[in-house]
This record gives C-alpha cells, structure tokens and sequence, in this order.
C-alpha cells in the first residue's frame, strides 16, 4: 500500500514538474524567428511529462497497476543510511581531504551493512578502509595525476 | 592485395621495442582507466597525453591510441561485475552482463566481453584499414538533416528497450530528455534548468549519471542480500571464460561490430550511441527478445563488439581526413599536434610509415589486449568472494574517486549519489532505467541536429524528405515503428482464425 | 541542491582563504621587495588537459622556465568545468596576490556575459599579450564562391561555429555586415564537427585558426578567401587579409595571461618584462608560433586591458543582436 502511495506521489511530482518544464520552456523562448527555440523542447517534454504522469496517476489510483512492497525497513533503513553517509562524505571531503573522509566513509558504510561489534570484523575493516583509502589516493593522484582535496593534515 | 603488405610492414614495424613499450603501457593504464567507474576513454587519453608525448613519435600516438581501445575493454569488468559502467560505453554491458555474475556467471560473462571486445576490434581494424578512405568521405554526406534521421531511427529502434510498462518507460524516457538539456543551450545560448550553479553550466555527465543511476542503485538495493554469505555462489568453472559462448553468439558479434563501425565513423556520434543501437538491434531481431536483460552472453557480445569497434572507426576520420569527431579523438590529435605532425588529409601522404605502423600496433595491442585480460579474468571474477561489508565501501571508495577525478569535483560525486537515490525510487516504482540513459544520451542529439536543420532550411520541415539519405531513415524509422505492430494484429487475427477451423 | 551548493563552495571558499593568507603575509612583507616572486607561481588552466587553451598554457610555463626568466617554478594546474568558470573563479579569488597566473580564452569572456560565472573580466589584472590568432575564412575547394567579393552573389550563406557566441560567430556577423549578404551561423559541438559539416557541404564557409585549417588548405580540400588580423599571416602569404580586400574586419583572438585583480604594480611591471622576453624569444617562435602559425605581437598590460574591454563589448553587442542578453 505504501508503494501505491508513493507511485501517486511520484507520479503527481513529476506532472507537476512537466508543467515546470512547459512555463520554463516559454521563459527560453519557443521560436526563434523561424526555427525553435531554446524552449520548444523543454515544452514538447514538459508536455509529454505531464500527460503521462497523469495517465498513471490515474491508472494507480484506480488499480490498473499494482505494486508489489519491494523493500523491507530494514532494507529502507540501510539504503537510507548509506546514502545519508554519501551526502555527509561529499560535504566532509573538501574540509578533511579525501582520504581521511573516505576511510571514514568506508568504515561507516561497512558497519551500516554488517552492524557487527565482532573484533575480527572491526580489524579487518579498519585495516581496509585506511590501506583501501591510500590506494586510492596513491592510484588517482600519483599514477594518473588527478589534484587531490587535502585535508588540515596535509594530506 | 597491396594494403596488406603495407600492413604487415606496419605491424613489423609496430614489433620495435619503442612502440611495442607505448603499446602496451597504453593498454594496461587503458584497462585501468576503463575499469574505474567514471574516467572514461577521453579522460583516460589526456590523463596519458603529457606521458605519452615524451616517448615522441610513433611510440606516442600508439600509446594514446591503446588507452583508447584498451579502455573499451576495461569497462566492461566493473559492469559485469559490480554493475558499475566502468565508462559510458559500456552502461549497455550491465543490462545482461551484472545479472549473469549475480547468477554466478562472473566469468562467463567477463570471457564474452573479451571475445567480443576482440571480435569487434578485428572487425573495426579490417574495416579501417580496408575502407577508411572511402567511408570517411561517405561520412560526411551526414548532415544535421541526416543525423537528425539517424537520431529518429535510433530511437525507433531502441524502443524495444522499454521493459514492462511503456506508459512509464516515456516518462523516464522524458526525465532523460530533460536532464540532457541542463546546461548551455548550445544552439541559441541560454543556460537552461542550471538553478545558477556553476557546475552545471557544462551540462551533466553522461558517465556521472550512469554510475549513480545503475552502479550505487544497484548497491542500493542489495545491501542486505548478503551480509555473510557471499552475492552468489560460484563454481570454480564458472570463473573461467567458454568458447562456445563466442560461437553461439556469433550473430550478435557481427551486427554489433558492424553498427559500432558505422556510427562509430560518424562525427559526433561516439561509442555510447553505438552500443545502444547495436544492444536494440541484437534484441530486435533475436529469437528470445524476452531474455535480454535476464543476463545472457548475447547481451554482452553486441555492445562490447560495438564498442570496440567505433573505437577504431572513430579514428578513420581522423587519420585521412584531419577531423577529430569525438572529444576522444580531438585530444589525440592535440597529440598528433605536440609530436610535430600535421593532422590532416595529407597525413597518409607525407607520412604512411608513421600511419601504417599506428595501424600495425593497434593489431599487436588488440590481440595482446585479449591475453592479458583472459589471464585476469578469473582473478577478477573471484573479487565476488570478498564479503559484501567489505567489498562494497571499497567499490563506494572507488566510485568516489572515480567521479571526483571526471572533473575534480565533489558536486559529481553529489550528483551520482542523487542519480542513486532517484534510481531506487524510480526502480522500485517500475520506472525502467534504460529509457532515461538513452534520452540523455541521445537526446541532445536530436534536439540540436533538429534545430541546426530548420536553421539550414530557415524553419522549412519538407528539408526532412528532400534529401535522399534522411528520407530513407526515416522511412526505415516508419518501418521499424509499425512493422512489429502489424505483424502482432496480423498474429493476433491468425489465431482466432485458427481456432475457429478446429 | 543545499547540499552542494555548501560543498562547492566551501571547497572553493578554503582554496581562497588559503590564498588570501598567504596575500596577506606577503603585503605584511611588503610587496616592494625586490624578492617578489619568492615562490613557486601556480598557473590555473581552466580547461581539461589536452585541449587548445591548456597546450598554449603550458607552452607559455615551458618556455619561461627553459630560458630561465623567473628564478621561481610555474606550476601549471587544470581546474576545468562550467565552462571556465570554476578554473576563472578559483584565480579572482586569489585577489592581490600575485602568485596565481591564466590564460585568457574566449570563455573567459562569453561564459560571464552568458550568465554562467560569478566573476568577468574587470575581476582580472591583465599582464600582457604574446600572439595573436588569426581566423581564416575558407570555401570547400569545388565551392562556386573564388573570391570574397563573390560570396555577395550569393543570395543567402550558411556557416558553422562552436557556441552560439564565439569569435566565427562575430566574424559571420562582420562578414554579413560587410559584404550585405545574410550569413546564419549553425552551431556545432566542436570544431571536428565544423570541419565536417563544410567538407561535406552542409554549410557554405566557415572561420578556424590557422593551426586548424592549413592542412586541408594544403591538401586541397579546402580554400582560403581572407584573414582577420590586421596583416598576412606568415604561412599564408597569398591569402589576403579582410582590410585589403575593403572590408572593414580585423578580430584576433589574443593569447595573453591574466592575474586576480589588484596585484601590486610591481608585480605587472615584472610580468610585463619577462613575457616580452618570451614573446621576443627563438624558444616561444619554435614551440608555439610554429607550430600553431599564429602571428608573435607583444601587447603590455594597459594595451592588452584596453583590448580585453574591446573583445567583451564585441561579444556583448554580437549577443544583444541575437537576443540572449538584454
């Protein structure tokens, strides 16, 4: 039930997000003298956008398309959480460089899949995420010269 | 036969341990940069330019080109294994190429790849150096009028990627469009749906959006699968590559070597578009349609073909005529440039040594290509062994880095993470992930050629119908749009008919 | 959207304090001092590497440090995305310190006119300008079209650019000024495609640096009806310039390095001397005007100012015309 719900939800967003789309297209401009615009196709896709989104709007809210509940919580929980540590690692990496926050990316990432306090886990974890995180700093910046983000260490 | 003498001299020549030493350094960092989700060919290539550009010569312009098409067979390692496109051609590698190592096909799948990396390199290197000259001029009877055809063609034919619901697979196909438009409009100037930030003035990257929308979704959504137990169970034999996967899809490697060369040639095109037009061939006219997707080899053997293959047709322009026609290819003839060589339609002229012994080290690095990766193969399959709470923050790691070095910016990785979490919505929803990729690759294109037509024509659409070539497509278009519809009533009136004679 | 933008611009913020710290201890130090420079100069490249702007950067570093002309390194970085913007960004950031050094490009100008970066022109201290490239205007070789004077039979040309403001954009505006033919400019995604679409005759001319267009002009695939600077290009003495044959067109796209806006005089007077020695020199002739057969011309800073608010007008009045700006 929450799935059809979301599909709803979904499906309204992204029709209103077609109607965006239309008044952005008119803002661009549709015709250019005698060829199209900037706008003319922001508007034929906003368009289609929102007709179609209406089309399933409809279609869900009178059962035409039943969903099957994909995920458990647990699921929603973990994908939830690892994304959140994505979103935080993009905000750390300018402030702590990139291999402090990717070891600390990966260690938060491995814990959220397997929240597990087992030493021998711990270890091996610890032990990859900062050997992995110098890997890759060593491969990108040494081998193929991309400048890397350091952090207040220096490194 | 004249040209293969001088090729054989080439590839003699290409066996001096100058070049030979740029060939296969070319290759290896090729399969690295190939490998590492987002760094794609083109980055691969200007990464090595400045190395390169030290051997001088002959020795540089090998090395380049071998990161090129070594890159083609790298990307397929983290597609099949981990379905992380390793570079955008090869996002249609993960359609079959990821649920086959899930079936514990890992390295099945990686042997397919390189036979049809192979297959597909040997085809592109015929045809380059049996038809570069004339196909390049026939290239360029290819218009914005032409191409706009060829788009409408293409998108015709990949219509059978849609999946289950069609009504959805438009809306994602729209959602693609859309995101293929932020950026500068590069026909009347605004910058469009870029919110003000800088980072979007350039548009989104193709390869950014890829790995978020498949690579991290896909992680997304197994994150609990196997917390001990390994992502699938294997087979010692199933780590190991199979021959006979090479002969039973042998059809495949042909259409996909030939469609990679065609619109490989064409400029502006690129490999991306062909391996999706070769995916939506073999699946048209495959027996089973049904089963691509569900991780078959066929899957595999049609882009990875396409891919290598356009690598080498994207070289033929450049090489007789002087024209980079990808960002690839135009940062080779920076090199071309740095080496004291003037590329241009003279280039063959004035220097056929330096020509013909290029040619001769793209065979030697094709075929070294194929015994370096089948040696790797099993050593990369057994990767699926690692825990899934280890294996995967090292792939996040990569990832990370991967799309930081694209532009050396945290807003990529920003922007892949969110392609993630718009992926899991959008799967789980039934939304298919295909159409999206396919309207951000190809819908840029579509919408320029269209719009620098109707400026050619000053607004006039019979422009469409009068040149022959477009008209052609289109009809084709026509044809590949109904055909199957007709054919389905026609079916659909048989059986009925059937039945009432019973 | 939040998210990022606090990303992007913290990233961008620290990179700034770093150097505002370090301006500041240097006027502390007093920027009088005959040491300047004192440490390694940072050269932002605001392109990908291997492209056009990133190889004449480059060049500029090599032949700097080969004839030994500063006692410091140049430390060549590319910071490339938004089309300029970020690499331009991070060096007007730096203001007052003159340890960070660019190039100009013809982004340097369009991208902030276009509304894509935060930061133009009169954020910048220009030093001085070494070349100056020239664009050729050519015809396929089997084009009807001989002369100049014979595209005005023409009833209607078409021409292919790279972005809608560009420098073949403003030449086809000049041109069809000139001659009083109407030229539509069809914009590509790069030069290749340029390159194709002319050879295989879906437009009727088209501009390029000279570097681009000499092969085909050897080969004979192409020809070359007139040249926009203001005297004949060395590689193509036959080929005259627009001026000549009366129309009134001279546009150059200037290669000229730039510092973050109020760096101390000394400074643009000591850059002003060392690229007057490269531009002076046999090792910048060899490496670059060679090689790229654009035309050596050593403009100083106020000349080189003076043609940096010219080129941007040109460009802010050429998109006035095609209505992208107000």
């Amino acid at each position: 039930m929450i799935m059809q719900r979301l599909d709803q939800a979904v499906a309204l967003a992204l029709g209103l997000f077609g109607v965006y789309l239309v008044w952005a297209g008119f803002g661009y401009g549709f015709m250019q003298g005698t060829t199209p615009g900037a706008g003319f196709f922001p508007v034929l896709i906003g368009g289609a956008l929102t007709v179609l989104s209406l089309v399933n709007l409809v279609r869900s809210l009178v059962g035409a398309e039943v969903l099957e509940d994909a995920m458990t919580t647990g699921d929603v929980i973990r994908f939830a959480a690892v994304a959140a540590a994505l979103f935080l690692y993009v905000w750390l990496a300018p402030l702590l460089g990139l291999a402090l926050s990717t070891m600390a990316l990966m260690a938060v990432t491995g814990l959220i899949i397997r929240p597990s306090l087992e030493p021998r886990f711990l270890v091996r974890l610890a032990l990859v995420s900062v050997i992995f995180s110098l890997v890759c700093v060593w491969v990108f910046g040494n081998l193929l010269g991309v400048p890397m983000l350091v952090g207040p260490f220096g490194f | 036969m004249e040209i293969f003498g001088l090729l054989w001299d080439g590839i003699v020549q290409a066996a001096a341990p100058n070049i030979l030493a740029g060939t296969f350094l070319g290759i290896i960092i090729g399969l690295l940069i190939g490998a590492l989700p987002g760094l794609g060919p083109s980055a691969g290539v200007a990464i090595m330019l400045p190395v390169a550009v030290g051997f001088g010569g002959t020795a540089a312009i090998a090395c380049l080109a071998g990161v090129y098409y070594g890159s083609m067979f790298g990307g397929a390692i983290t597609s099949i294994l981990l379905g992380i496109p390793g570079d955008a051609p090869s996002v249609m590698t993960v359609l079959d190429g990821y649920p086959m190592a899930q079936k514990g096909e890992a390295g099945r799948a990686l042997g397919m790849s390189v036979f049809a990396s192979f297959i597909g390199g040997l085809i592109g290197l015929i045809g380059l150096v049996v038809l570069s000259v004339p196909i390049s001029r026939a290239a360029l009877a290819f218009g914005p009028t032409e191409m706009t055809a060829l788009m409408c063609f293409a998108l015709s034919l990949v219509s059978v990627l849609g999946g289950r619901n069609v009504i959805k697979a438009f809306v994602a196909l729209a959602i693609g469009f859309w995101l293929g438009m932020i950026g500068i409009d590069p026909i009347a100037g605004p910058a469009r749906f870029t919110f003000g930030q800088m980072d979007l003035f350039e548009g989104l990257d193709f390869s950014v959006v890829a790995v978020g929308l498949f690579g991290l979704a896909a992680m997304f959504t197994t994150l609990t699968v196997s917390i001990d137990k390994r992502l699938a169970s294997f087979s010692l034999r199933s780590l190991f590559p199979q021959i006979r996967d090479a002969i039973s899809s042998r059809w495949e490697l042909f259409s996909g070597s030939l469609v990679g060369f065609i619109v490989g040639v064409l400029p502006g095109v690129g490999a991306t578009a062909a391996t999706m037009l070769s995916y939506a061939v073999a699946k048209r006219f495959s027996r089973h349609p049904e089963r691509f997707g569900t991780g078959i080899v066929e899957g595999i053997a049609a882009p990875e073909a396409a891919n290598n293959s356009a690598s080498y047709a994207s070289m033929i322009p450049l090489f007789t005529l002087g024209i980079p026609g990808s960002a690839t290819t135009a940062v080779m003839m920076g090199g071309l440039l740095m080496i004291g060589l003037q590329p241009g339609p003279l280039l063959f002229v004035n220097n056929p040594d330096f020509v013909w012994t290029v040619f001769g080290s793209f065979w030697v690095g094709n075929i070294a290509l194929v015994f370096l990766t089948l040696l790797l193969t099993p050593a990369l399959a057994a990767i699926l062994f690692v825990p899934t709470a280890l294996l995967y923050p090292m792939v996040l790691a990569v990832v990370a880095f991967g799309v930081y070095a694209i532009e050396y910016s945290t807003a990529s990785i920003f922007i892949a993470v969110l392609a993630g979490v718009v992926g899991v919505v959008l799967t789980k929803l039934d939304y298919p992930a295909v159409p999206l990729i396919l309207g951000l690759v190809l819908g840029p294109m579509l919408e320029r050629n269209i719009r620098r037509t109707l400026i050619q024509s000053q607004g006039d659409v019979l422009i469409f119908v009068q040149h022959p070539i477009a008209l052609t497509l289109f009809l084709l278009t026509i044809a590949a749009l109904f055909i199957p519809v007709i054919l389905k009533l026609l079916n659909k009136n048989k059986i009925p008919a059937d039945e009432a004679d019973i | 959207m939040m998210n990022m933008t606090r990303s992007a611009l913290w990233s961008r913020s620290r990179a700034a304090l770093a150097g505002a710290m370090c301006a500041g201890a240097l006027l502390a130090a007093g920027p009088a001092s005959a040491a300047y420079p004192d440490r390694d100069i940072t050269m932002i490249i605001p392109f990908g590497v291997g492209g056009g702007s990133d190889v004449l950067a480059r060049t500029i570093g090599n032949v700097i440090s080969e004839l030994k002309l500063i006692p410091v390194k140049i430390l060549p970085e590319n910071r490339p995305g938004g089309s300029g913007a970020v690499g331009y960004s991070a060096v007007a950031k730096q203001k007052g310190s003159p340890y960070t050094i660019a190039t100009v490009s013809v982004s340097f100008f369009t991208t902030p006119l276009q509304g894509g970066s935060p930061v133009s022109y009169r954020d910048f201290t220009p030093l001085a300008a070494i070349a100056q490239s020239p664009y050729i205007l050519v015809v396929p070789a089997s084009s009807e079209y001989k002369t100049l004077d014979d595209l005005k039979k023409a009833k209607r040309l078409t021409t292919g650019t790279v972005g809608v403001v560009s420098d073949a954009a403003l030449l086809a505006r000049m041109t069809s000024k000139a001659l009083g033919v109407q030229i539509d400019a069809i914009p590509f995604d790069g030069e290749g495609e340029v390159m194709s679409a002319l050879l295989g005759g879906h437009v009727n001319i088209a501009y390029f640096n000279p570097s681009e267009v000499l092969p085909q002009i050897q080969a004979g695939t192409l020809r070359a009806l007139a040249v926009s600077s203001s005297q004949r290009v060395p590689a193509l003495k036959d080929v005259p310039t627009f001026t000549e044959l009366g129309a009134p067109i001279v546009h150059t796209q200037i290669r000229g390095l730039v510092m973050p806006k109020d760096v101390p005089a000394e400074a643009v007077t000591y850059w002003e001397g060392v690229l007057k020695k490269v531009a002076e020199s046999d090792a910048w002739k060899k490496q670059y005007v060679d090689r790229f057969h654009d035309v050596p011309q050593f403009l100083d800073s106020k000349a080189f100012g003076a043609a940096i608010v010219e080129t941007s007008n040109r460009y802010e009045t050429l998109m006035k015309e095609l209505g992208i700006i107000k």
